[in-house]
């Protein structure tokens, strides 16, 4: 096969030009930009998606939220409030307020009785160009309808515990530590979190031959502008580097290991990893326990990973 | 260097195992424009069994009968009349026979083009305008011996495949999130062979929740792992196929297996069939091969190329129309054998253009202007016309989306859409078969379409 031509890559960039917009507020993409100028490395905005809705079949209704922070390289840090906000109130405050680089899918979810069925959940970011950009969850689409059924290969979202919380959860609506823990800035602090994995596979497939990997990605979801920094926990072998699946969405910027994604072998097991924290304050921790080295789940095909919070509180 | 084309009227093909009519939203019938003339005193005497009924038999009936997928039966001049003023719509605005090229950009010389020619709407058009007459109806033509649709569509021209290669079965629930089935199954192919043209057919019931199935050749390795080979075809919905062109080759290695990749997408069938399961869905892989030891020129392939990259930058505004690029460029001569633009649900119009850096022209190839994903055609050049590409010139294809409530596919204007693979999703590339030459066959070829007062290349 002949090659085709480096100059390619350098020819693929994609222009996007937007040439009408009637959304008022939510409709430009930057207006004090040409339409298809190139983009900054910094100082782009952070979008909010509705990822999607889930009838759970108990007569409640789960709507996923997820991001696009378009800032590649960058975290953005929009605390709660004005600028950071969900309406009606009641949901407000289920949203993070570190956006991590890139298009993060299903990052936290609302569960809501059926009588709020047919009510929007709007999420509201307001960038620093003053620009609003909003989006509404909503069950009125059967395109976005999302389920809990195993996928092809029989893929589910893996089951995620805290020891202090047996129960165990499955999907992006997650399930949170029973208490905080407790750290000092400049002190590394344990996170820890249980995953097991149910998918039920043909083990005459070659591919299932031996149990897939569980992969669990730890992040700040919330807290003071201060960092959270990372190191490996002598739980997990060095060799447990990430493995980045085209498609896989989450990590698709890393190159080499990284100590908060943690590659558990088999079908169960506990990721650990130390965090330090750099300013005091409550923080919100998020590991996410994805099953995207299968051919039936990944970020894009909205499957199958399972949120997991843990509060830390951390002072001076 | 083109542009030069005629409209040639290729064989019409039967329509097979076309998909999912009902999944998806028609055309934007209140906003569209007849671009047809209503009939004048000076227009001759239209009837339906003198003039309309071979029309309708021959491009619409295939579809538009007992057990087809389309919504009615066009199987008598009853049916007609009953629907006359539909079909003049659909028709006059080029909607139906659903193949959605422009007539006034680019190429017009298409094997497997469904268009009827100008002629031939106006004759429709007029026979609505004239109140639909039936005429002698003796002179009523029987209807064709039209063939099963859930046969292979190529066998007309073909016979039946040499090689069939059948999916896995899966079910599908009707309510939920869209599945990606990636099952691996055996070719059985002792020898290494060339693709004389390929067809991929949801069988039954598949045919309503099969969005896209692309197929890839992978060879098994002692160790476990596979080599990857290279793709055999692409397939999304309204698809009938593709045909190579004479002397090249595209692969069908021994000892392979099919890796398919089967999206699967119940549409919203949970709106009408909730709770319900779509089972057993089989997708079928048709192969038709050149003899062992067919000798070609030059290998040919189907890939998305360079249009894939940067796709994934992608974003749309709620409420707004955008517009992307995506570029390829050879370091060697190549022909463009046929174009498919690909996206989903507000994707609605495409374009490819070739650019030429040393002159600073851009050429039109082809422009659909009227894109639905219900209808993934892939535009196959005819063999005297299809794109002669030297090295270094650059292909461009452009995409519009309208994610506006004025998109009658779109399933809600007030949401922010970037790249993904689910339905809800975007994606802005398209699928084209290459040809790779060399200076030397590029130059002979570039020779005959002049010999040809074909021109290709100034």
């Amino acid at each position: 096969m002949q090659r085709r031509s480096n100059l390619s890559v350098l020819a693929v960039a994609l222009a996007l030009i937007g040439w009408s917009a009637s959304a008022g507020a939510t409709s430009l993409l930057a207006q004090d930009r040409w339409p298809g100028a190139p983009a900054p490395p910094t100082g782009r905005q952070v979008v909010p998606f509705f990822e999607g809705w889930y009838d759970n079949g108990d007569d409640t209704y789960t709507i996923s939220f997820g991001y696009l922070n378009r800032n590649l390289t960058s975290t953005i840090e929009i605390p709660l409030g004005e600028r950071n906000f969900i309406e009606p109130a009641q949901h407000d405050g289920a949203q993070p307020t570190t956006f991590l680089p890139s298009r993060q899918r299903g990052f936290f979810a609302i569960t809501i009785p059926a009588s709020e069925k047919d009510q929007d959940i709007w999420w509201s970011i307001t960038g620093e160009d003053g620009q609003v950009y909003k989006v509404p969850g909503r069950t009125s689409s059967n395109a976005y309808q999302l389920d809990w059924t195993p996928r092809p290969h029989g893929s589910l979202p893996p089951d995620t515990w805290f020891d202090s919380e047996r129960d165990a959860s499955r999907g992006p609506a997650g399930v949170w530590a029973d208490g905080p823990l407790r750290a000092s800035v400049g002190r590394p602090v344990t996170l820890a979190v249980s995953v097991s994995d149910s998918s039920e596979r043909d083990a005459e497939d070659r591919r299932f031959a031996e149990p897939l990997d569980v992969r669990v990605t730890w992040s700040k979801y919330r807290g003071p502008a201060g960092e959270a920094t990372f190191s490996r926990h002598e739980s997990t072998s060095e060799a447990s580097s990430p493995v980045v699946r085209p498609g896989g969405g989450r990590g698709a910027q890393v190159r080499g290991p990284r100590p908060e994604v943690i590659m558990l072998d088999g079908v169960a097991g506990t990721a650990s990893v130390y965090a330090t924290f750099s300013a005091p304050g409550e923080y919100i921790m998020l590991a996410q326990a994805d099953n995207w080295r299968s051919p039936d789940s990944s970020a894009g095909d909205q499957c199958c990973w399972t949120n997991a919070y843990q509060r830390v509180i951390v002072t001076p | 260097m083109v542009s030069v084309v005629t409209h040639v009227r290729s064989i019409r093909w039967f329509v097979a195992g076309l998909a999912l009519v009902a999944t998806f939203a028609f055309q934007a019938e209140a906003s569209a424009q007849a671009q047809f003339a209503s009939a004048n005193d000076d227009a001759r005497e239209v009837t339906f069994s003198g003039d309309v009924a071979s029309l309708i038999y021959e491009n619409c009936t295939v579809c538009h009968r007992e057990g087809g997928i389309g919504p009615m039966e066009l199987a008598s001049y009853e049916d007609v009349r009953r629907y006359a003023q539909r079909i003049r719509f659909q028709v006059g605005n080029g909607f139906m026979p659903p193949y959605a090229y422009d007539r006034d950009v680019g190429i017009q010389a298409l094997k497997g083009d469904w268009r009827l020619p100008a002629e031939d709407i106006q004759t429709i058009v007029d026979w609505v305008d004239q109140g639909a007459p039936l005429g002698n109806a003796a002179d009523v033509p029987a209807l064709p011996n039209i063939p099963d649709p859930s046969e292979w569509s190529l066998a007309i021209e073909f016979g039946q495949p040499d090689l069939v290669v059948r999916s896995t079965p899966i079910d599908v629930p009707a309510d939920g999130n869209d599945m990606w089935h990636r099952p691996a199954v055996s070719t059985g192919l002792l020898v290494d062979r060339c693709i004389r043209a390929v067809q991929v057919k949801p069988a039954g019931n598949a045919a309503t929740v099969v969005h896209h199935a692309n197929s890839t050749f992978q060879i098994p390795q002692g160790d476990g792992t596979v080599s990857r080979s290279e793709r055999v075809t692409e397939y999304a919905m309204g698809k009938f196929g593709e045909i190579m062109p004479d002397n090249v080759c595209r692969s069908a290695p021994a000892d392979s297996e099919i890796l398919w990749d089967i999206h699967l997408y119940p549409g919203g069938l949970g709106a009408t069939a909730p709770g319900s399961v779509i089972e057993d869905n089989v997708v079928e892989l048709g192969i038709w091969l050149h003899p062992e030891g067919y000798e070609y020129e030059y290998k040919q392939d189907l890939g998305s190329y360079g249009f894939e990259e940067g796709q994934t930058e992608m974003l749309l505004a709620p409420n707004s129309k955008v517009m992307t690029q995506g570029f390829d460029v050879f370091d060697h001569p190549v022909r463009l054998d046929s174009w498919q633009p690909h996206g989903h649900l507000r994707l609605r119009a495409a374009s490819l253009e070739i650019f030429y850096p040393e002159t600073g022209r851009t050429e039109p190839i082809s422009m659909v202007s009227n894109w639905s994903a219900t209808w993934h055609q892939s535009h196959i050049y005819q063999d005297d016309v299809a794109p002669l590409i030297p090295a270094g010139a650059v292909l461009v294809q452009k995409n519009w989306f309208d994610n506006t409530a004025d998109n009658p596919n779109n399933p809600d204007a007030d949401q922010w859409v970037n790249y993904g693979s689910r339905t809800a999703d975007e994606m802005s590339h398209g699928w084209i078969a290459v040809t790779h030459l060399d200076e030397e066959g590029f130059e002979r070829l570039v020779a005959e379409r002049e010999a040809n007062q074909r021109p290709i290349s100034d």
